[in-house]
């Protein structure tokens, strides 16, 4: 078994591990601990006797939750008689608070030293979590924040960020300044190169790389044929007008595809004989200096479109015609000199092709 | 099988480490599988191929990291396998899109992410790499970024480089405007394959007039990649005009270390604006001119796209295209509409012809259509099926079929009760 297919074979195994991991994590019941909040509540016990931490918490923070040791202040008694059922929700299996997600900035110290809020809890915690209750239920709502922080510019330019971590997951619409309307396809590069963390805020780079991981597997067209509405590049019969697509903007092209690409697709197709073949590239002409339809000066204002077939380095067709003392001449635009001084043909190994 | 390079295995293996400690706030699995029949030209023959294709993708959250707090895994890949008309390259084929994971530290200054990953910002490009990127917030409006690792094999194994470093420093002085500095080096083999410093930035001086731009130059070859500037401006609510004028030199975008970056300097210039218009809240009209020069050669592009829900649940789309790209070009027209019938089924269809100024095979036309129908035929899980035909320059008639499932799953312990 080569080298590569063990890697393979090992990259296969750790992922399976790794969701494995996962779902055994997910799949096993998770303990919880029921809280009482309004028995404590009404006993008059004070939040600061169970939460002290949180004065000085600047992030949320599972820390920042009552141990067990703080509870045994009061229930020792609970614990010595067995009776963990009390506090816990599987007590064959006792753990701790379930990990949840932060997902927003939150300072307990910046808020609890406000006037408006005085120490007093209640001022954002308008329900408690109780037993009855999943504790994400008695997380404040939205409304609390709202109350004192209006928000009217970030609400009107978006910028939902400076509370939330994530918002990904959750169905938005574009907002005004960042219409997504018309010809977003063609034009959403610049958002993305230039407030990129402003895109971050509805999509994860999964989005990005439906269409820009270069290992992605297929166009986006042929795997969402049910999504008519969508503007999508390779659309349609695009192998049949790709020729005039590449010719309008190669450097769009070469972004994802790179060098060979062509070449390995018309390869598979069998259409790279030159001799006659309908579906040629090439022009009549192309190898004659004396046609209209060279390919000197055609190369000279699209070599990405040549370098999609002809670029295998010192054996490529290019090289054996222009190389040093070869029929086809200097290559070299005119400023190239001016870049490229003769001490580099000892330094680049690539000139070496040229310039044994 | 295609090749897993080694470091996808290291950078697996990580990803396997993290999770080694399973406390996850939630998890979303979801797999999408394509099984197809479509012609295709082998050896200039036409054979019909019909590769099974799935997608997987896992992404947990919340996970327990330590000294990252929240911390997130994401891995997405797929596999196909050719079960008619085998690919040259082999029956089975796979790779990993994205397989990383993501942490903040330093009460949220700090955002790290390690394993393969998208890249993006300034003069990254978008670059696939296997490595790390740390993101740390001086201050609240200022952010540097660096980045590092070996970038990714494109699909037919394209080089892409041995390694690639860079880095972006930006200031934002709103949430929606943004002026940033970066720099981004690939090697191939020792040599320079791409050596690029670049500005960009993002300037909203209103609700309704937003300015962006960007311009990355070759420190290799001392020019200039690409530079775009066009503002954006809502007239009206309902009215939305773009402009932009951009340079290219498409040669730069070739690695540096190809021999064919030796032979030009072409330098392909553009002017263009969009125009989008709500007629009324259900129909949208766009409507984009183009004119570029590529070296002083001229060429052109327009188009027009009516998008109208003539309907409750029902789409009407209509696209009108021209291009003239230099020497050559084509007419292009599209239909499409989609019609929700109940809840959980939608009908879409779609045809689209164009036709070329340049034959290929004696034939300058070409027409396809297809039909679709997506069933959403239990909680979480959606069935798609396609049927295509039409006739082209490489085929006379083709057709082609497509069912597609796709499941999605998710668990988040926050939804969890108490009893």
């Amino acid at each position: 078994m080569s080298g590569r297919r063990r890697a393979a074979l090992a990259a296969v195994a750790l992922t399976g591990a790794a969701c494995a991991s996962l779902f055994t994590a997910l799949g096993r019941r998770a303990d919880g601990i029921k809280m009482p909040h309004a028995k404590h509540v009404a006993a008059k016990v004070d939040c600061l006797a169970c939460h002290e931490t949180i004065f000085d918490a600047e992030v949320l923070s599972e820390a920042d939750l009552p141990r067990e040791k703080v509870c045994l202040k009061c229930h020792r008694e609970e614990k010595e008689k067995g009776n963990c059922g009390m506090c816990h929700l599987e007590p064959d299996r006792p753990g701790t608070y379930p990990h949840q997600e932060r997902a927003v900035v939150m300072s307990h110290a910046k808020h609890l030293e406000l006037k408006e809020v005085n120490e007093d809890c209640r001022t954002c915690h308008l329900d408690l979590p109780e037993p009855s209750r999943p504790a994400l239920a008695a997380k404040p709502p939205m409304a609390s924040c709202t109350n004192c922080h209006r928000h009217e510019q970030e609400y009107a330019s978006g910028g939902c960020n400076a509370c939330h971590l994530d918002l990904s997951r959750y169905a938005l619409r574009p907002l005004s300044g960042f219409s997504h309307q018309g010809d977003y396809l063609r034009s959403h590069p610049a958002d993305a190169r230039a407030r990129g963390a402003a895109c971050a805020t509805c999509h994860e780079q999964t989005f990005c790389a439906e269409c820009h991981a270069r290992t992605a597997v297929a166009p986006v067209a042929w795997l969402l044929p049910e999504r008519v509405d969508r503007l999508l590049i390779h659309r349609g019969d695009f192998v049949g007008r790709h020729d005039i697509e590449a010719k309008a903007d190669s450097a769009t092209c070469s972004r994802c595809h790179g060098t060979s690409f062509c070449a390995d697709c018309h390869a598979t197709r069998g259409l790279l004989s030159l001799s006659g073949s309908p579906v040629d590239p090439h022009p009549q002409g192309f190898s004659d200096p004396r046609s209209a339809a060279f390919h000197g000066p055609v190369a000279r204002r699209d070599i990405a479109t040549c370098a999609g077939c002809h670029d295998q380095g010192a054996s490529s067709t290019c090289v054996q015609c222009h190389r040093v003392g070869g029929v086809g001449g200097n290559p070299h635009p005119a400023s190239w000199l001016a870049r490229h001084g003769v001490a580099e043909l000892s330094t680049n190994s690539m000139c070496l092709a040229c310039h044994p | 099988m295609r090749p897993v390079p080694g470091r996808a295995v290291l950078a697996v293996a990580a990803l396997a480490g993290a999770v080694a400690r399973p406390a996850v706030a939630g998890v979303e699995v979801s797999l999408i599988s394509y099984l197809s029949a479509r012609p295709e030209i082998r050896d200039g023959r036409a054979i019909t191929a019909a590769p099974l294709l799935e997608l997987v993708s896992v992404d947990a959250w919340g996970l327990n990291a330590p000294g990252l707090g929240s911390a997130r895994l994401h891995v997405s890949g797929w596999g196909s396998l050719g079960l008619l008309g085998t690919s040259p390259r082999g029956p089975a084929a796979g790779d990993l899109d994205l397989a990383y994971v993501e942490g903040r530290g330093f009460e949220d200054r700090l955002r790290l992410v390690l394993g393969r990953q998208l890249v993006g910002g300034g003069a990254a490009r978008f670059l696939q790499l296997d490595g790390a990127l740390a993101e740390y917030s001086l201050a609240r409006r200022l952010r540097v970024t660096a980045w590092g690792g070996v970038p990714v094999a494109a699909r037919f194994n394209v080089r892409q480089g041995d390694a690639a470093g860079g880095g972006r420093v930006a200031w934002a002085p709103s949430w929606d405007s943004e002026v940033g500095a970066s720099y981004a080096l690939v090697l191939d083999r020792g040599l320079v394959s791409r050596h690029d410093a670049g500005v960009d930035g993002r300037w909203s001086p209103s609700r309704s007039l937003w300015i962006s731009g960007h311009a990355l130059y070759s420190l290799a070859e001392l020019r200039v990649v690409e530079a775009e500037l066009g503002p954006h401006w809502k007239i009206f609510p309902a009215l939305e005009l773009a402009l932009s004028a951009r340079r290219v030199s498409p040669d730069l975008l070739l690695p540096r270390s190809s021999i064919l970056s030796v032979f030009a300097e072409p330098s392909r210039d553009e002017l263009g604006a969009v125009a989008t218009w709500e007629v009324r809240p259900e129909v949208a009209v766009t409507a984009d001119v183009r004119a570029a020069w590529l070296s002083g050669v001229p060429g052109s592009d327009a188009g027009a796209l009516v998008a109208a829900r003539v309907a409750p649940g029902t789409l009407l789309t209509g696209e009108l295209r021209w291009l003239n790209a230099f020497d050559q070009g084509y007419w292009r027209a599209r239909v499409g509409a989609s019609r929700r019938l109940t809840t959980n089924l939608v009908l879409a269809g779609d045809a689209d012809a164009f036709w070329r100024s340049t034959a290929v095979n004696g034939v300058n036309h070409s027409a396809v259509a297809s039909a679709a129908a997506s069933w959403t035929f239990a909680p979480d899980w959606l069935a798609v099926a396609e049927l295509g035909a039409g006739t082209t320059p490489e085929l006379a008639a083709e057709a082609r079929a497509m069912v597609k499932v796709a499941w999605r799953f998710r668990v988040a312990a926050s939804d969890r009760s108490a009893p």
